[in-house]
């Protein structure tokens, strides 16, 4: 049996929802339950796809566990040790070892700083380096780990002299210079141009495997995900609705949002695409205020039934590794 | 190319320039192509590969520091490089619409959806109030808005309603040509997969031909008849959709189709395209790709591969295939 690193423990994120003032005189108090009690885990070296579409509380999942938002409710367990009770100290230090890398390379990176301070940012805060030397030690190497070379001709630049893919290179550079076990990615290369993204995606893959790193990784793209995750875990108005290894979720999805899902993903082959056949669903994904009771998809749901209506169904283990929180799957 | 009546717009060796401080910006360079009536042509391409400033040129709505060089673009046979604003502005909408990335956000907030179609039916068509609305409705149910709607506020729309409301606006006063400029970039999967399918019930029940922009090739897989793959300026390879997947010839359009996963057939391995796609201001000599194209030999640095038909229907600019 493999250790986890993380153990997501029915985590919970509720934002209060703004209402009339007729409401707030009688004291209702309305939410936007963005995560609303969300478990699965992470092993060691392995990489998690957290897929959805919007609104579906992937992004709001990663960072409560990053606690770059407060959590209502839940544990969060990395190597054991429950870091929503961290202090402040605590937290500060653990955050040397897990790092998130963002979606928009053009909005994460100080346009004021070079490259060399951007990297020395975090060195510096953390006091993690002797001298001035060591410390242009460690940016050169991370420069070179993500194949900005020479790193001399990049240390001097500014990100608006870098293209895209450079920048987000960059990101993962800073992301990694302070030896994280773990890296969040949010949706790291959705902004980037398709002959990018794999330089990118390889990039990640090689330096985990260098450095024995875990990833979770945040997609609206299952075709993605496929590709770079060990296994999926698939969320809906959050909640999760089924986590497996990642080809079994692919090739034999067993809830009927997943199903759905992957009968609508565009597929770049034309004869694939015209003759396969979709799941018809009706409307849209609802806000996530004021759900309905029982399965969060029944209203959506081509196999729905009364019970869907009224129970809703918990995440259980179906066959070696696949959880699915379906009524109809057992 | 043929020109005949059955085409609603071709586009003959078109250069669009930018001026900018840096320098000259070759945005389009050489680029034609037609569209048949009832026909959905894709236009793919990485950012900076020139097809929205392509798809601009046609409804001559450039910004201003942008020219047109030369060629020619003919819209249901008139060509409107010529063409000055105010007689541009009678051919927008009635032939030609145009549906723009984000545009369902595009929609004034406090005014209704249902006002907002009716408007460009009254100044352009001079249709009366109630006879506008009527067809406001008649348009709704046609792209699958239930016609009691036509009251509500953009708000009240979910963000497919909304596109399917900027699609009703561009088909509203029947014009030959609908240009969608990424519309289904910022939707969620099943939302996209819809308003795909509604492009392709607008073309089979109206006859509309659709030019359709994406970076996305699963997006031009799933809709479009033909397809041209432009990089830095220059269609590299155009024909039958099916064909350009099945029997890619330019290395840029195998490497850009491979770079795209697939949940369908078998896990396989990515090469990645090495390098960066090109600073525009320094596009490298000969054919634009060499510098990042595996198979590139001695002639590829230093002549330009003219764009041929190879087979029927299917046209590379590639010195792998001929073109000197």
């Amino acid at each position: 049996m493999v250790e986890s690193l993380l153990q997501v423990e029915n985590l919970r994120v509720w934002f209060p929802a703004r209402t009339g003032i007729l409401a707030a005189l009688r004291g209702e108090r309305r939410y936007v339950k963005a995560v609303d009690g969300v478990s699965f885990d992470i092993k060691k070296k392995e990489v998690v796809c957290l897929v959805g579409e919007s609104g579906s509380g992937k992004t709001t999942v990663a960072r409560a566990i990053l606690r770059l938002i407060e959590p209502t409710d839940g544990r969060v367990l990395f190597e054991g040790r429950d870091i929503l009770s961290f202090s402040k100290r605590e937290l500060r230090e653990w955050r040397k070892e897990a790092q998130i890398i963002f979606q928009d390379p053009y909005e994460s990176l100080d346009p004021r700083m070079s490259i060399y301070d951007i990297l020395a940012e975090p060195l510096r805060v953390n006091k993690v380096v002797g001298n001035s030397e060591e410390e242009y030690e460690r940016i050169t190497r991370a420069l070179e780990d993500v194949r900005l070379v020479p790193p001399e001709d990049f240390m001097v630049r500014f990100p608006h002299e870098l293209s895209g893919g450079q920048r987000q290179r960059v990101a993962i550079a800073r992301a990694l210079i302070l030896m994280p076990k773990f890296v969040v990615a949010d949706e790291p290369v959705s902004m980037l141009d398709a002959s990018i993204r794999i330089q990118i995606l390889s990039l990640m893959e090689e330096l985990r495997q260098k450095y024995g790193l875990t990833y979770l990784f945040i997609t609206h793209d299952l075709a993605q995900a496929r590709y770079t995750g060990d296994r999926i875990v698939v969320m809906y108005l959050g909640r999760v609705m089924e986590i497996g290894p990642t080809e079994d979720v692919i090739q034999k999805p067993l809830h009927p949002y997943t199903k759905v899902l992957l009968s609508h993903v565009p597929v770049p082959d034309p004869i694939v695409a015209r003759s396969r056949q979709k799941i018809e669903v009706p409307g849209e994904t609802p806000s996530p205020i004021d759900l309905p009771p029982g399965c969060r998809f029944w209203p959506r749901c081509p196999f729905m039934t009364e019970r869907c209506k009224e129970v809703e169904p918990n995440l259980k283990e179906v066959g070696p590794g696949r959880f699915v929180a379906c009524h109809l799957v057992s | 190319m043929a020109k005949s009546p059955e085409h609603v717009l071709v586009v003959e060796d078109l250069r669009v320039h930018y001026d900018t401080q840096a320098g000259v910006i070759k945005a389009v360079d050489g680029v034609s192509f037609e569209i048949k009536r009832g026909e959905i042509v894709g236009l793919a391409g990485e950012s900076g590969s020139g097809k929205t400033t392509t798809a601009l040129a046609v409804m001559k709505l450039l910004p201003s520091n942008a020219r047109i060089v030369s060629g020619r673009i003919l819209l249901s046979g008139t060509d409107v490089v010529p063409l000055d604003e105010d007689e541009m502005r009678r051919i927008r909408w009635n032939k030609v619409s145009m549906v723009f990335q984000g545009a369902m956000n595009a929609l004034n907030p406090v005014l209704r959806v249902g006002d907002q179609i009716a408007e460009v039916l009254i100044e352009k068509k001079g249709y009366g109030k109630e006879e506008a609305m009527e067809r406001v409705r008649e348009l709704f149910s046609l792209v699958g808005i239930d016609p009691s709607r036509v009251r509500d506020y953009p708000h009240e729309f979910s963000g497919g309603m909304r596109q399917r409301a900027i699609i009703a606006m561009a088909i509203a006063l029947n014009p030959d040509l609908v240009i969608a400029d990424e519309p289904v970039t910022a939707l969620d999967v099943v939302v996209q997969s819809k308003v795909l399918e509604l492009l392709k019930q607008l073309r089979d029940k109206l006859g509309i031909s659709v030019l359709l922009i994406t970076h996305d090739l699963s997006v031009i897989a799933e809709t479009c008849d033909r397809t041209a793959i432009m990089y830095a300026g220059r269609i590299v390879e155009y024909g039958d959709t099916v064909e350009l997947f099945s029997n890619s010839l330019h290395p840029y359009t195998k490497a850009l189709i491979s770079a795209f996963p697939s949940i369908t057939g078998e896990r396989r391995t990515f090469e990645p395209i090495r390098g960066d796609p090109p600073n525009m201001l320094e596009v490298p000599p000969g054919c634009p790709f060499h510098p990042r194209c595996p198979k590139r030999f001695e002639p590829c640095d230093k002549e330009e591969p003219r764009l041929i038909e190879i087979n029927p229907g299917h046209w590379v600019a590639c010195h792998l295939v001929g073109g000197r």
